[in-house]
């Protein structure tokens, strides 16, 4: 199956890129489903192979003793040469499953995708290759920013994989975070409702930390903090296995801090005789500056990590708190 | 390959010795591996002639196992020229051999797999599980190679790096499938470091850059090579290109990547980059436990 044009590098410079759409995802996806059955060579080696035996047989009964003698021999160095044959195809089919693999890892989704578009139809009948190839084409979905077709591919991805198993929380915690972003947060409630109970005991676990971020990533987009308190210092340590991608984490964590702000605001301007309790520690000045001063904390170890145009792209709003000057360090 | 002072992009090791970056290099990778001693570093347990003889068994097995059935075929047809069962006894025999072979392969590779999925919180068990497979003969070598580096990398997890050095060597002379060149050049890089001999790690990281190594053995070499560019003190070529090697450091694991950030932060800091040894500082700590202490190595 060809790549679609806008989704080919070389095309880049021609028309902006896009990414595919959803028919066209759901096209491809069709076209490398296993198929019921035998493997297409299983079809054509038993034939064979009894056809073999039949005439050696036939040959052996007519007198042709020696004829007989060598098909056989035949056979097996047939044999010998399409297993050496397959072998190498298989090994030049998963070296190129690996480039599209490092191309993802090397954050290239657009190369990686078209990559992936590319292998994909020949991979039906190679189950780990199959994992594989959806798996880099989530991930570069989810770097294109096409959130809906990425949730599609990791629907996929789950279905083929054996449930419940370590590699399977992982998937379904990222596959929530990119819900986040579809703006579909009842299911993302359902499915961290279904994956807490499942989280490893203990500290700096990935599984763990991808919750976490989840978990951030929905209160930034409902605007609802169950724990302020939560949102302090401790939250660089159960992020921290996530590696760069903590930097998702602490933009959450820098807009739930700067919409609490000015929630407070509204409320002491509402009541202005109200004094408002010390959410996080002692109280050093007014809080909502309090809240601020973090929230800038938290967007400044993001920008450490992580270039802004990604971040912006998965939680909007902290582009409207860079706008009014929240997430903005005074110091310059 | 132009001398370094000619070309500014030039990219070599320096040279643990003289500590300036190594010119046209006059001998092959071979040649400088070859120039480390045989069995260079004796431990109890494992050695490189032990790797050796264990997959030179196997193949010598295999030829056994071909000659004897091409003999028994032979001495079928001759026993019997004008049965059936001579004809059916030469591919049945080949069939048969080739089934026990793979059926012990398949079992030994999965073995080898689980291994390498428990050994991150049972290191004994999965040493176990090692040891199953390498006590199972005859395996194909791609099979048994891959064992051994596994192996390898469980020594060098528990701090046996004299143990994994001997393994990799081992495997490293006796070349075959599994695990590629540059993976295993890159091992005992790593090995030979983490037991304190720069020298042994400087041929090994220079074989490296001659070969054509995947991404994570890059990765695997950024980590070694800044490591090693620190314990010989050279600081300014630690923090050469730091931004490069920072994006690509930011691909290792989190606290390994922190651990290079923070040895690129020190790197800065000695070379007067202010600004920017605090910035990589501040992404060490923000990546990992091993980021909040910058160690120099020397």
């Amino acid at each position: 199956m060809s790549v679609p044009d806008a989704l080919a590098e070389s095309s880049a410079g021609a028309e902006p890129y896009r990414p595919p759409t959803t028919d066209e995802l759901e096209r491809l996806l069709a076209k490398g489903r296993p198929t019921a059955g035998a493997p297409p060579w299983l079809r054509v080696v038993v034939p064979a192979a009894v056809g073999l035996v039949v005439l050696s047989l036939v040959l052996s009964v007519m007198g042709a003793h020696d004829v007989a003698a060598l098909l056989p021999l035949l056979g097996v160095v047939a044999a010998v040469l399409a297993v050496r044959w397959r072998a190498r195809r298989e090994r030049n089919a998963s070296e190129a499953v690996h480039r599209a693999h490092e191309l993802s890892a090397m954050r290239r989704p657009k190369q990686a995708l078209a990559e992936a578009w590319r292998l994909w139809p020949a991979s039906s009948q190679a189950p780990m290759r199959r994992r594989q190839l959806l798996a880099v084409m989530a991930q570069s979905l989810e770097e294109l920013g096409a959130w809906e077709q990425a949730v599609r591919v990791f629907d996929e991805l789950l279905d083929s994989l054996p449930q419940p198993s370590p590699p399977e929380l992982m998937l379904r915690l990222r596959r929530a975070a990119v819900l986040v972003s579809c703006e579909r947060l009842t299911d993302v409630d359902d499915e961290l409702r279904a994956t807490r109970p499942r989280l490893p005991v203990g500290q700096r676990h990935l599984a763990s930390a991808m919750f976490r971020l989840t978990e951030l990533l929905r209160d930034a987009a409902t605007g609802h903090i169950d724990r302020l308190e939560s949102l302090g210092d401790p939250l660089m340590d159960e992020l921290r296995p996530l590696g760069v991608d903590a930097a998702l984490g602490y933009t959450a964590a820098a807009v739930c801090l700067a919409r609490e702000a000015q929630a407070r605001d509204t409320r002491a301007q509402a009541q202005p005789v109200r004094r408002v309790g010390a959410a996080l520690g002692d109280d050093a000045g007014p809080e909502p500056e309090r809240l601020r001063a973090l929230a800038r904390d938290w967007w400044r170890r993001a920008l450490a990590l992580s270039p802004a145009g990604p971040l912006l792209a998965r939680t909007p709003e902290a582009g409207r708190w860079l706008e009014d000057g929240t997430l903005k360090d005074p110091a310059g | 390959m132009s001398a370094p002072e000619s070309n500014p992009d030039h990219n070599h090791l320096p040279d643990p010795q003289s500590g300036r970056a190594e010119a046209e290099p006059e001998v092959s990778p071979e040649e400088l591996l070859a120039s480390i001693p045989a069995d260079p570093w004796p431990c109890g347990g494992v050695s490189a002639r032990g790797v050796r003889s264990s997959l030179w068994i196997d193949q010598a097995m295999f030829q056994a196992a071909g000659l004897a059935i091409v003999a028994g075929a032979l001495g079928l047809v001759a026993a019997f020229p004008q049965s059936w069962l001579a004809v059916a006894a030469i591919p049945g025999l080949v069939i048969a051999a080739w089934f026990v072979v793979n059926t012990l392969s398949s079992r030994a590779a999965r073995r080898v797999a689980l291994s390498a999925g428990i050994e991150d919180h049972d290191l004994i068990a999965a040493e176990r599980e090692l040891a199953g497979v390498l006590a199972t003969r005859p395996l194909v070598a791609w099979v048994r190679r891959r064992a051994f580096e596994r192996l390898a990398r469980l020594r060098l997890k528990r701090g046996q790096a004299e143990d994994a050095s001997q393994i990799v060597w081992g495997l490293l002379q006796r070349q075959g499938p599994g695990p590629r060149r540059p993976t295993l050049l890159m091992l005992l890089a790593e090995a030979r470091l983490r037991a304190g001999d720069v020298l042994g790690a400087y041929r090994a990281l220079w074989a490296v850059e001659q070969e054509q190594a995947s991404l994570s053995d890059r990765l695997r070499c950024l980590a070694v090579t800044v490591r090693y560019e620190a314990a010989i003190g050279r600081w300014d070529r630690v923090a050469r290109d730091a931004r490069a090697r920072a994006s690509m450091a930011e691909l290792l694991s989190p606290d390994e990547a922190a651990s290079v950030h923070a040895l690129l932060a020190e790197g800065a800091r000695r070379t007067g980059a202010d600004d920017l040894a605090r910035w990589l500082g501040a992404r060490a700590e923000l990546l990992g436990a091993g980021g909040r202490q910058a160690e120099p190595a020397s």
